[in-house]
């Protein structure tokens, strides 16, 4: 072959791992900057509240359940003071449910979950008071609209006048979407029955989407020489049904509670 | 052997053209590059990062003088506490779960379901009338509690209703407002004018087709009349 091209090849393949391994580390480093942001979220939180930090260096299996109910319930009735739903991602059970006023009005199985390492290198004090305290809804990406308004304009008279048609109620929109909570938590929901093709290839649309959104945003930061943002994620798969009603329920700032463990 | 492989794949090009498949290899082999690297930046960065952190824990950055160790009785104490605030919040008293998404309702009495079946909720309608007013036609999702309760109820209709179907409004209180038996035999009222009451579209039920009423069946309805009573909590999602 010719010796440029080969001279060609090396440099380039070489260059992209070098450029891979940047990429890398400044994503690890990203990543322990994402960690001491959310500690020091959940540390600047207790001391506004005033509250202390509940945690013993030697836990028996008693103390570490009771410490566990008493965030769980903290972070329940917590929530319960807002009129708005409420969302529980219990990780354990593999339940999400949806709360309003504390009652439970909708719950579901996770078919399948995938968290960020993140979530277990917290420091267990913080963790556990994290955990008694719903985290706050920054915003929503979704496949689907919120409110599917349809736009209907009034007759003149009533010779203009049509009765309404029955509603389209099939169900073949695909359902994903995001839930962004403080401090850059993702919450990923993707359906799980995707029967049809066009879902599955809408699902891996969406994802592209989101990872060419992100790798945006990395881009633009490391070109103004700053870190790139490393997100902690929670990844989800439920049912399509189940999907739709928490998306359709849930307020676009709407308060999320994380049972990871 | 890969030097004849090569000559070969040199042999093959057409004299003329080497030059400019050499800019053609060149630009090849640079967009390949650019792409893995893409593809490596989209699919694997995240997954390697996860790897090289796992099962690292942050110690660093609590100051011990910050945390509590907690009194095992007094914690004890306070989950019985919480646990007994938090299940207080659902009601003993009969109440309904509405949802909107799916056009379903359960209705629970000592916490426990005693009913579910289809209902209609709102039809997310937004009409607009010729002199620029506006009405959105959705069920308003929230805690809300029975106001009232009323049997054989008649309709007075909105505004709205005579603007849909082309009609002029007639003055507040004028009879071509007030329709029966379109409600069905019950109706219970949530505030701000939204009812709970009966249909004669039924083949609508679990549609989403209302104006923010929520409608049901005669058998439903009836159950539902006589185990809400007034104060009794309706949560619709």
């Amino acid at each position: 072959m010719n010796r440029s091209i080969k001279i060609l090849i090396t440099s380039t393949f070489s260059t992209i791992t070098v450029l891979a391994i940047v990429f890398t580390t400044l994503k690890t480093i990203a990543y322990r900057k994402a960690l001491n942001q959310f500690e020091n979220y959940f540390l600047k939180e207790a001391e506004r509240r005033k509250d202390k930090l509940l945690w013993t260096n030697r836990p028996d299996s008693v103390t570490l359940t009771l410490l566990k109910d008493r965030a769980y319930y903290s972070a329940q009735f917590e929530a319960s003071k807002s009129d708005s739903i409420c969302l529980i991602v219990n990780i354990p059970d593999s339940t999400v449910a949806l709360y309003l006023k504390g009652v439970m009005v909708h719950s579901a199985k996770l078919e399948h979950f995938k968290i960020s390492p993140l979530f277990k290198a917290i420091n267990p004090a913080i963790s556990n008071y994290a955990k008694s305290l719903p985290f706050k809804g920054m915003g929503q990406i979704s496949t689907i609209r919120k409110m599917p308004l349809m736009v209907k304009i009034a007759p003149r008279d009533t010779s203009e006048y049509t009765p309404d048609v029955v509603p389209d109620t099939t169900d073949l929109e695909p359902v994903n979407f995001i839930i962004e909570l403080k401090p850059n938590v993702q919450l990923y929901f993707y359906e799980s029955n995707s029967s049809q093709s066009s879902d599955g290839f809408s699902h891996f649309k969406f994802d592209l989407k989101e990872r060419i959104r992100t790798l945006k945003q990395d881009f633009k930061r490391i070109s103004k020489f700053n870190y790139p943002v490393y997100k902690p994620y929670i990844r989800i798969r439920i049912n399509k049904r189940d999907a739709k009603i928490i998306y359709r329920a849930l307020p676009n700032k709407g308060q999320v509670i994380l049972m990871l463990e | 052997m890969l030097n004849n492989n090569s000559d070969s794949i040199d042999n093959l090009i057409p004299k003329g053209l080497s030059k400019s498949w050499r800019i053609f290899i060149y630009v090849d082999v640079i967009l390949l590059g650019l792409i893995l690297l893409f593809l490596f930046s989209l699919y694997l960065t995240q997954p390697l990062v996860d790897v090289l952190v796992r099962n690292k824990l942050n110690i660093s950055s609590v100051d011990s003088t910050e945390i509590i160790t907690p009194n095992p009785q007094k914690l004890k104490k306070e989950v019985t506490k919480y646990k007994q605030k938090f299940l207080a919040l659902t009601p003993v008293q009969p109440y309904i779960v509405v949802n909107t998404t799916y056009n379903r309702f359960k209705l629970y009495k000592k916490r426990k379901q005693i009913r579910e079946g289809f209902c209609s909720t709102g039809s997310y309608t937004l009409l607009k009338s010729r002199d620029k007013r506006e009405w959105i036609f959705h069920t308003p999702k929230g805690m809300y509690r029975v106001l009232g309760k009323v049997t054989n109820p008649v309709w007075r209709r909105p505004d709205w209703s005579f603007v849909e179907e082309g009609l002029p409004i007639p003055p507040p209180n004028h009879p071509s407002r007030w329709e029966a038996g379109v409600l069905g035999d019950y109706a219970l009222s949530i505030g701000n004018g939204y009812l709970i009451h009966g249909t004669i579209y039924k083949r609508f039920l679990g549609m989403p087709v209302t104006h923010g009423c929520i409608r049901m069946n005669d058998e439903d309805l009836e159950a539902v009349f006589k185990t809400l009573e007034i104060g009794s909590k309706v949560y619709v999602y």
